[in-house]
């Protein structure tokens, strides 16, 4: 008998271990999302003065590093994709458990849904995310409880097992299943930053896109309940609650038309709201429909800096928030922070274009193009051509050609203008024809012919100069012709990659 | 509550401890093993079926009595006329529910349109089974195979045990009756055993069955999918519903061993079979038994049929004239049995066109292979014998697979209408719901599953054989089975339930 009753238990035992090694690596990582609770509980109170929930376009567009630079205002961005009014009350009592920050923001996006998982898979999968990440067990049985209460067709089981939910997974299993932890950048904060760019090439942003009939649209009751908890919650801890309605492409005249009665909703509770989706508030951000964003709902790293900015900037006009850059305890921090942030956008940015755009966001006046390449058309010793061919101290915008002679030929530089307004583009230049092309990647492509021959077609140009009047700019960006940044503030002798670009001292 | 679901193993959990905490007294046994028989039906259906159930299960008892008084008293005719008629009128409940439910759902909505409307007719659980059960038991007391039972109880625990009620397998009174007579007490040995028949059926049914389920639908809901691609998921079809049907039986069986039960065996490495005759009698060995022993018989020994047979000029013909008639009959009800459309009935005359002519034809394949010099027991014979077989059944799977005749045979055309093999290897095939990975994941368990079978059919006795093995081998292979079923098991939101197939049946 004895026997057995260890037979039986050792089995337990070894399944049991066996079962939450395997649940280690059945688990989701929700898109890195899942280390936002440890970073959070790693960081000060000072430097979670804001905390933000919602959905997908507020994660898209809030950067918490972006609005601490334009106004000293620190934060963390706690949405998630596909909100519902349930999932954000629980992340709030979750985060409340580590932060009593003094302001939350939240874009209130299913007032009018009830957003309970039976309706769609990304609904259940958010409610999946929410509870995998709850680490408080009160919290995630109570969640657990009012989600089988709403939806008749969820059940506890699969829900306390990731192993058993995630079980699927096992043909996407990949090193990142097995690595203890996702690196965070310490600029992130929570936030999406993606980079790529959606096209609409039909789409221009008129007033008459926000053109609307009131809309009779009722609230749900489940999530008006669960919103009313979470602003509830927030009064009760003294967080004053702040309704930020981003931007967005898609159906604007829809949801200008139910802004009346969220706006109603949010007078009644007390709850102040910024409204960025209108016409006016993205002509004053500068928004551009076509690059800013990533779809035709959420903004990407150049949008999101932009609205970033703007709402940092309204929020210091209308409240009373703690300007942090001159903390001394987390200062220090979070300018690094921002430096590497700065850093890896300019360095994750698609096209020259792109670089351009986010430079500019970050200030810079001029940018230059350095290459070396191992190609036929050689084009170092820009400085020295340009000096040679008297263009020294007048770089302006435009291209500037250079031909090194590989083939025999004298070398040669030519400048033409760039026409920034122009899509495509054909010059014909001394050397050949330039054609400049915009493809439906939104990349510009270039072909240039010499002489009848092809000499490269479809490939970046590596030695296009987009530079405003250096001789008045304070910062001059310098990338390579994979658009690496080489120097954010000078120019400097560059032995990288074996190649020898001689590149001007700029003071 | 289906057999894969968690409260499904629950209630297992449950009704086992309970069953043999009570085990002192077979009486407090006996009423745990109801209350949990009733708890099921209830759990799987509702308070019509348990009510259906009783109301057959009474009927047969009573008339069981009543049909022993009259042969014991030597009153042939009262005997007979009331076995006939209790076996019609189950016979004719079976068909009424099976049979006549369509055409009552056609009724019903026609009448939906004009304003009326009439509540949906039930499809009592289990009922294809124990019904026949109950006629083989009112059949047997006419025969006097046994006598009729006395105990109401033991009775009503034999017609509703809970593990085979939905799906099998069939159980004949006179075989197992006297099990649920008898205290079972708790054994190690028994319980390891059932539990490794258990993991092997959910091994089956969750990770092979259902997964091969996904690329079966995706094919056939194709039209463009045609010749070796269709011919080759009717090959995997054939192994899904062995595996989902032998998978259920094997969870049953696993259950009711741990019990203390044994039921009657239902497949026996059915595909190393060598002729469609040797298939049926290694597929659904229970269904077979019953039309075996209640329909087969009964012709064959028939003496009007005897009579007729003796007309026929062939000597030969004249031996094997009752027995094919009989396989005809017996083959045309299996396919009838199986479902309500012509396909099943065009699917039962297919099989019994095979096993028939392999009876008429003995003697001229037994020439053809003398003069051809085939010795029909060397190995490459029996791979071709079991290769020819199973291309037979598959094909006239297409026909129960299809939903109507119509579509069994657009299928079968389809399979004739290109010659394809490339498609099985340059990808085609992935482009219906399994990716390469789950792909490979099911040739490999159909290997597995063959090389199961084959070890069976060699005679050896796997479970006893890993019991023999030392602790760390047999840990090693309960987990590795375990964490299959429930790393590679398709279950979970994100596959929608594909339940045993033979429960519709």
């Amino acid at each position: 008998m004895k026997k057995r009753v260890l037979s039986i238990v050792s089995f337990i035992v070894i399944f049991a271990l066996l079962f939450t090694l395997f649940q280690g690596m059945f688990k989701q990582k929700w898109e890195g999302r899942y280390m936002r609770t440890d970073d959070l509980k790693r960081l000060s109170d000072e430097d979670v003065d804001i905390l933000a929930f919602g959905t997908s376009e507020l994660w898209a567009g809030y950067d918490p590093i972006v609005t601490y630079h334009q106004q000293g205002i620190t934060g963390y961005n706690l949405t998630t994709p596909f909100n519902s009014a349930i999932t954000a009350y629980y992340q709030l009592c979750q985060a409340l458990e580590y932060h009593t920050p003094k302001f939350v923001i939240c874009d209130f996006v299913a007032l009018f849904e009830d957003g309970l998982p039976s309706e769609d898979s990304n609904i259940e999968n958010l409610f999946c995310e929410t509870f995998d990440i709850l680490e408080n067990p009160k919290l995630k049985l109570k969640l657990l409880r009012d989600v089988c209460e709403l939806d008749d067709t969820k059940t506890p089981t699969s829900w306390f097992f990731p192993l058993i939910r995630y079980h699927s997974m096992w043909n996407e299993l990949s090193r990142d299943n097995f690595v203890l932890d996702y690196t965070v950048e310490p600029y992130r904060k929570g936030a999406r930053l993606e980079s790529t760019y959606y096209r609409s090439a039909l789409y221009r942003n008129t007033p008459e896109n926000w053109n609307y009939e009131e809309e009779n649209t009722n609230l749900s009751d489940i999530s008006v309940k669960y919103y009313d908890m979470f602003i509830d919650k927030c009064h009760e801890n003294g967080i004053t609650v702040i309704a930020v309605l981003p931007p967005m492409l898609y159906n604007q005249s829809e949801l200008a038309a139910r802004y009346n009665t969220q706006a109603e909703y949010f007078y009644s509770r007390g709850v102040y709201c910024l409204n960025y989706n209108t016409y006016e508030q993205t002509q004053r951000m500068d928004l551009d429909l076509e690059r800013d964003f990533y779809d035709f709902l959420h903004l990407n790293t150049l949008g999101s800096i932009k609205f970033s900015k703007v709402l940092a900037d309204d929020l210091r006009t209308y409240f009373d928030i703690p300007d942090r850059r001159n903390d001394e305890n987390i200062a220090g921090v979070w300018d690094a922070a921002y430096e590497q942030f700065k850093m890896d956008m300019l360095n994750s940015q698609p096209t020259i274009r792109n670089t351009v755009e986010i430079a500019e966001q970050f200030g810079y006046d001029a940018i230059a193009q350095v290459a070396s390449d191992r190609d036929d058309i050689y084009s170092g010793e820009l400085a020295a051509l340009n000096k040679e061919f008297g263009y020294g101290d007048e770089l302006k915008t435009g291209y500037y050609l250079y031909y090194n002679g590989v083939d025999g030929s004298d070398k040669k530089i030519d400048y033409y203008e760039y026409n920034r307004e122009l899509d495509d583009e054909i010059i014909e230049t001394s050397m050949g024809t330039l054609t400049r092309a915009f493809n439906l990647d939104g990349e510009y492509k270039y072909h240039f012919a010499m002489n009848g021959k092809d000499l490269f077609s479809e490939r970046k140009l590596y030695y296009q100069y987009e530079v405003v009047n250096p001789r008045f700019a304070t910062k001059l960006l310098v990338v390579d012709k994979d658009l690496n940044v080489l120097s954010m503030s000078s120019w400097e002798y560059n032995n990288a990659n074996g190649s020898s670009n001689l590149v001007r001292r700029f003071e | 509550m289906e057999i894969k679901s968690l409260s499904y193993i629950l209630f297992l959990l449950v009704t086992i401890i309970i069953y043999f905490a009570s085990c002192r007294k077979q009486s407090a046994q006996r009423l745990v093993l109801i209350i949990a028989n009733v708890s099921f039906i209830l759990f799987v259906s509702d308070v019509r079926s348990l009510f259906i159930i009783f109301f057959l299960v009474t009927l047969a008892y009573f008339m069981g009595i009543i049909i022993e008084k009259a042969v014991k008293e030597k009153n042939k005719k009262k005997s007979k006329v009331l076995m006939w008629i209790t076996v019609i009128f189950f016979i004719s409940f079976l068909c009424y529910f099976k049979y006549f439910k369509e055409s009552f759902e056609i009724l019903r909505e026609a009448f939906a349109n004009n304003g009326f409307e009439i509540s949906s007719l039930l499809t009592p659980i289990g009922l294809s089974y124990y019904s026949l059960s109950l006629v083989a038991y009112i059949i047997d007391i006419y025969h006097k195979k046994h006598p009729a039972e006395r105990n109401y109880l033991d009775f009503l625990s034999f017609v509703t045990f809970f593990p085979a009620i939905v799906e099998g397998p069939f159980g004949l009174y006179r075989s197992i009756g006297k099990q649920f007579k008898e205290v079972h007490y708790y054994d190690w040995d028994r319980m390891v055993s059932g539990l490794q028949r258990i993991l092997w059926g959910y091994f089956k049914k969750v990770v092979i069955a259902d997964r091969i389920g996904i690329i079966v639908l995706g094919v056939l809901g194709d039209e463009n999918a045609v010749g070796l691609l269709v011919f080759w998921i009717m090959v995997l079809y054939s192994f899904q519903i062995y595996t989902d049907f032998s998978g259920g039986i094997d969870v049953i069986m696993g259950v009711s061993e741990i019990m203390g039960f044994k039921l009657s065996e239902n497949f026996n490495a059915p595909f190393m079979a060598k002729s469609v005759t040797e298939f049926w009698q290694r597929w659904h060995m229970s269904f077979g038994e019953v039309m075996e022993k209640y329909i087969y018989f009964p012709i064959v020994l028939n003496k009007s049929v005897i009579k007729f047979s003796k007309k026929i000029k062939s000597k030969y013909f004249q031996t094997v004239f009752s027995a094919t008639i009989a396989s005809v009959i017996v083959f045309v009800l299996v396919g009838i049995w199986h479902g309500t459309g012509w396909n099943y009935v065009v699917y039962g005359c297919y099989q019994a066109f095979f096993v028939s002519s392999a009876v008429l034809l003995g003697p001229l394949y037994k020439k053809a292979k003398t003069a051809l010099k085939i010795d029909d027991t060397c190995i490459s014979w029996q791979i071709f014998a079991t290769v020819r077989t199973f291309v037979i059944l598959v094909f006239g799977r297409m026909l129960t697979r299809a939903k109507d005749l119509e579509q069994g045979i657009s299928l079968i055309k389809r399979t004739l209408s290109a010659w394809n093999p490339h498609v099985i290897f340059d990808g085609t095939v992935l482009r219906y719901g399994l990716d390469y990975k789950n792909y490979y994941l099911v040739i490999c368990c159909i290997i597995l599953v063959m090389i199961v079978d084959v070890l069976h059919y060699r005679g050896m006795k796997i479970r006893e054989t890993i019991m023999k093995q030392d602790v760390v081998f047999r840990y090693a292979l309960y987990f590795a089975a375990l964490f299959s079923i429930i790393i590679f098991g398709i279950y979970g939101s994100q596959y929608s339930a594909a339940s045993f197939i033979y429960q519709g049946f």
